[in-house]
């Protein structure tokens, strides 16, 4: 028992419960001191709000701790390896945040006058240059809020393309192996979603696409593909199937959610993309925050850089200045977009200059081929093909010789100190496990996660256990997702209904 | 997975039972098992109209959501208010308790239609 | 390698004889040569890797360029405040910072709790029963609204009315997130008194019988318009939706949801984050409960674990884009998880009492501000409107009082013709918030500014 508990890093220790911070609260206790009002008080004439709002009423260390024991029940990459599939759980530079948190980068007003912005202005200037070298494009929007406003931004480009040379137009391709996202983000900009199954090798095949345009020709307004794709695979057909689709005017959209594993090594712009978005959480570096805030910057071909968001930044005369364009598809964010992560990203790509962007996109295969190597000797790899930073394997094989299932191995995986892979995504694979280490795990510990990987195996083949009841070393035991979702309690005051 | 004798199904695992001219209908046990627990159900209300083959409502589960599709045509007498505040008799009683609608029939397309054999070797075939 | 890569030399080579590869480029070889032969970065004068000491220095330097002011006032949408330290050390904390979306809820309570805490904190600001996780920002929580009313409708190609009193931003995103599938907002004027031209707003939903109609509280001029008999005015087949820009207008303003609004959207990054030079914000959505299915974005809700304790999830999935797909209620994936504790934190440490203090300081503030400046000439645009911290002035000669300003470090506010397309009668108009940080002296140099030159 000893031996095997060897590989198991999770143990039980001072947990401290919590009750919500209404609960701590102490009618007539107060907290934090505004200023000074230096000026006489007065009361709105009318619309009076008759009831004060019911916020807690603490103090400082009441607020300090409720929070701190908050934090201390989530994982983190500050906690331990994260190889959530597609999200591209790095560590999250610390130097980022500081400058990020510097008042002239922080107290800064979007409408204040240009000529006191140079330094925010010259941020988004640079930002979206850098962008569209490492994407081989010619012009990029660093507006987007997040990924999916970015899928959203670069059809609503695509769509004021195809209007302004009089076509309209009625779909999307989406191959099986996209983003989840981007049949939402097709609704959202107007277009039907087309989807083209991949082939047995886990790549689009170009007859799959040439059939489909010779089906919808001139109805096809793009053809949105993730590249490389959610089986950690390269289109490796990218270049030809870009060929076809344009063939009809349709534009070559590329979903550049997995930037980290080719930037430096290969460019959008080379594959025959005409729009990307990037991620700036995922390959940048910024931090995901407990799901936001993110960023998803746009690069285009020359061809679409009339339709951008407006204001777009201009550097002339060595001054920044914000212009309009008239064609712009308007705006798709409040502001500049979420320019405090512009700063962290432009933080992170100048510690790595030009190779040591490179080196990421290297040691992140190099990890995820060297995991996949080793796992694919207990669990049942999705497709024997060349893995860039992520790959998939199944439950097939825990299920049919202990009727586990995904769920429990990575519940199970909890218990061993891990964070679990991406689960039942991509769809083409059932039981999927989406595995991606990252660059910044080092053998090591990609070694311990195996041997938990392998202890979980062994249990399951000896029979000794069906995890049916993981985790168990976690604050909470399984969470009753059923009961939240049939009786939603949504705010504490849904609690006495 | 219990397939009754006596309904008629559909492709898309609704179940159907005829008395007299009133149809009740709901969805089949290999429906729940597949969805796992059932958190929501959207029904239309007494006095619209079904249109068979279309679809006339939702089913949840936690991570899962799939459209209800008519097995016949008609107006809907009587739906089945209880369930829709327990939405978990879906998975405990499909067949009975969890009856969702009572239609006026005015149409039944039989041939779109499987009788119990048929749909227990449908559920079979399609390597379910 | 880079500090963030802890592969070593002897590593690599490890790996590549576990893997039987001679060199890491054949990892690369299914990308197409031609592809993989011009990849090469040319990031000009910045392909070296800075060290730590040598970032510090570039964004001291960029910060610098920045920092010419030394008082404003500015407002619009974005508005600044006093940031207590402990929300900005506690959002620092790793297990906030880079920890995921909570899909795994065993090991995400912290996030989900905070989540929960803050869906209530907005039920009660707002008056309204349910809150979603958060949104982007005001701005594209108001499209999402809009998107909504379509959706609940079932008229995809509904249409929707927007006040010409709504930030610009906000318009112009709504604009954005429905024109590629339904018709563009149709815009609702505004009265001689900057607030929402009624007749016409009578005319238009006769016309057009829209699936909603927005408005603001308080609007782009600061006035906070009286709806109390709005919703009354309306059909029951169209939503209304209250657009609120700066949430902290609640704590002493009857709660829109308790006049009847459908939907409650807007911004709160002013309670307890920085301006950030327009983004990361965090905006807000909540609205009725037999809408909440209906809802864009992520859900908390309270549930018990195997173990009978209670404990948090994110709930209603089936909403959402990865479950849903192209009938998805929106493809919003994140909120704006951290933006949004930093609110809950810092409206936890605000407290019921202090909430209302700070509306009460941005109300007086802006008070004492309107009436000294009335005296010496300058009145408000709209005078006879109720307004909340910041409203529009005329004033004389206003190009040259604005620059002198400047030039001083004030920036006085925003003038409102090019923000208002050109409109001439906005040539004069000027755009002026007050914030906590204001001290008396501020506002006295802003008034001696704007009275002369």
């Amino acid at each position: 028992m000893a031996e095997k508990d060897y590989h198991s890093h999770a143990t039980t220790g001072l947990i401290l419960r919590e009750d919500t911070i209404f609960e701590r609260s102490s009618s007539g206790r107060e907290g934090y001191r505004l200023p000074n009002l230096e000026v006489p008080e007065v009361s709105p004439k009318s619309l009076r709000r008759s009831h004060p709002a019911e916020l807690p009423e603490v103090g400082e260390l009441d607020v300090v701790r409720h929070f701190t024991r908050l934090s201390s029940w989530n994982y983190s990459i500050d906690t331990g390896m994260f190889p959530l599939g597609s999200c591209t759980m790095k560590y999250n530079p610390r130097i980022n945040e500081e400058v990020a948190a510097l008042p002239g980068l922080s107290d800064i007003h979007p409408d204040a006058p240009a000529e006191v912005s140079q330094g925010a202005l010259e941020i988004i200037y640079q930002m979206e240059r850098l962008l569209c070298e490492i994407a081989g494009l010619d012009a990029c929007t660093t507006q987007p809020a997040a990924g999916a406003v970015g899928e959203f931004t670069g059809l609503a480009l695509v769509h004021a393309f195809h209007k302004h040379h009089g076509s309209r137009r009625k779909y999307v391709l989406v191959p099986d192996t996209a983003h989840g996202t981007n049949p939402a983000s097709c609704t959202l900009a107007g277009y039907e979603t087309i989807t083209l199954p991949s082939s047995k090798t886990g790549v689009l095949g170009v007859d799959t696409v040439r059939e489909a345009v010779e089906k919808y020709g001139r109805d096809i307004a793009a053809i949105m593909i993730t590249n490389p794709n959610t089986l950690g695979l390269f289109e490796t057909n990218i270049l030809e199937i870009s060929e076809v689709v344009h063939s009809v005017g349709a534009q070559v959209y590329m979903d550049g959610a997995n930037m980290n594993a080719i930037v430096g090594m290969a460019k959008p712009g080379h594959m025959g993309v005409d729009v990307m978005h990037f991620n700036l959480h995922k390959t940048f570096s910024t931090p995901h925050g407990g799901g936001g805030p993110g960023a998803g910057p746009v690069a285009v071909r020359e061809h679409l850089a009339p339709y951008l968001p407006n204001p777009r930044v201009v550097h002339t005369d060595s001054k920044y200045s914000v212009e309009y364009l008239p064609e712009s598809i308007g705006k798709v964010k409040g502001a500049f977009g979420n320019f405090g992560m512009l700063v962290r990203a432009l933080c992170y790509i100048r510690h790595h200059g030009a190779e040591g962007l490179r080196a990421i996109a290297r040691a992140s295969v190099l990890n995820a081929n060297y995991l996949k190597h080793q796992l694919s000797k207990r669990f049942k790899l999705s497709h024997d093909a060349p893995s860039f930073h992520e790959f998939v394997v199944s439950d097939a094989l825990q299920a049919k010789v202990g009727g586990v299932k995904t769920l429990q191995i990575a519940k199970a995986l909890m218990d061993r100190g891990f964070h679990p892979p991406t689960i039942y995504f991509p769809l083409v694979v059932p039981g999927a496990m989406l595995i991606e280490p990252t660059e910044t795990e080092s053998l090591q510990d990609l070694d311990r996660f195996i041997a938990a990987m392998n202890d979980i195996a062994d249990r399951i083949e000896s029979g000794e256990e069906t995890f049916a009841d993981a985790p168990t070393k976690t604050i909470v035991g399984k969470v009753d997702e059923a009961l939240a979702a049939r009786r939603p309690v949504l705010s504490l005051d849904d609690r006495a209904l | 997975m219990s397939v009754l004798d006596g309904l008629r199904y559909t492709k898309e695992h609704e179940w159907l039972r005829l008395e007299n001219d009133t149809a009740v209908i709901g969805i089949t046990d290999f429906a729940q098992q597949s969805l796992g627990d059932i958190t929501f159900v959207e029904l239309p209300s007494a006095g619209s109209n079904l249109i068979q083959g279309e679809t006339f409502g939702v089913v949840e589960s936690v991570k899962a959501v799939s459209d209800l599709y008519a097995p016949c045509s008609g107006e809907i007498l009587e739906m089945n208010q209880a369930l829709i505040d327990s939405p978990e008799w879906l998975n405990e009683d499909p067949y009975a308790k969890a009856w969702m609608l009572k239609v006026k029939v005015s149409e039944i397309k039989e041939g779109e239609l499987l009788s119990p054999e048929d749909y227990q070797k449908f559920v079979e075939e399609s390597g379910h | 390698m880079s500090s963030f890569i802890p592969l070593t030399t002897e590593e690599e080579k490890r790996i590549l004889s576990t893997l039987g590869a001679t060199s890491t480029d054949d990892l690369f070889s299914s990308i197409p040569p031609k592809i993989r032969e011009s990849a090469k970065l040319n990031l000009g004068d910045m392909s070296r890797a800075l060290s730590e000491h040598e970032l510090r220095e570039y964004f001291g330097s960029l910060a610098s360029k920045n920092a010419g002011l030394r008082c404003h006032f500015l407002g619009g949408g974005t508005y600044d405040n006093t940031i207590p330290a402990i929300v900005n050390q506690l959002v620092l904390r790793g297990e906030f910072l880079t920890c995921y979306t909570p899909y795994q809820p065993e090991i995400s309570q912290g996030t989900l709790q905070a989540i929960f805490e803050f869906q209530t904190m907005i039920c009660r600001i707002t008056g309204m029963d349910v809150a979603n996780a958060s949104m982007y920002d005001g701005a594209t929580a108001t499209a999402e609204a809009a998107l909504m009313a379509l959706r609940l409708k079932r008229q995809p190609k509904g249409k929707t009315l927007i006040a010409g009193n709504l930030p610009p931003d906000y318009k112009q995103v709504t604009n954005a997130y429905l024109s590629c599938h339904a018709p563009t907002p149709i815009e609702i004027a505004s009265a001689s008194d900057g607030t929402l031209d009624r007749n016409h707003l009578v005319e238009l939903v006769k016309e057009h019988n829209p699936c909603s109609v927005i408005v603001a509280v308080p609007n782009y001029f600061g006035i906070v318009d009286d709806f109390s008999s709005l919703r009354a005015e309306l059909p029951d087949s169209c939503l209304l939706i209250v657009a609120v820009p700066d949430l902290s207008a609640l704590s002493i303003f009857e709660p829109a949801g308790k006049l009847g609004a459908d939907v409650v959207v807007g911004e709160a990054h002013q309670l307890g984050t920085p301006m950030l030079f327009g983004g990361p914000h965090v905006g807000f959505f909540a609205t009725r409960r037999d809408f909440a299915r209906q809802m864009p974005g992520r859900l908390v809700g309270e549930s018990q674990d195997a173990r009978g304790q209670r404990a948090y999830t994110l709930t209603m999935a089936t909403r959402e884009q990865h479950i849903r797909r192209e009938k998805a209620t929106s493809n919003i994936c994140t909120n704006q998880g951290l933006i949004a504790l930093r609110t809950t934190i810092y409206l936890s440490f605000l407290g019921k009492t202090g909430f209302e203090r700070l509306g009460l300081m941005n109300h007086s503030l802006f008070e004492y501000l309107r009436k000294e400046l009335e005296g010496v000439g300058i009145p408000l645009k709209f005078k006879n409107s109720l307004h909340y911290r910041e409203g529009v002035f005329e004033v004389p000669n206003l190009k040259a009082r604005f620059d002198a300003l400047l030039k001083r470090g004030v920036a006085a506010g925003i003038p409102l013709q090019p923000k208002m397309g050109g409109d001439e009668t906005f040539a004069q108009s000027l755009l002026v918030c007050v914030h906590p940080k204001h001290k008396k002296r501020d506002l006295d140099t802003l008034i001696e500014g704007l009275s002369h030159g």
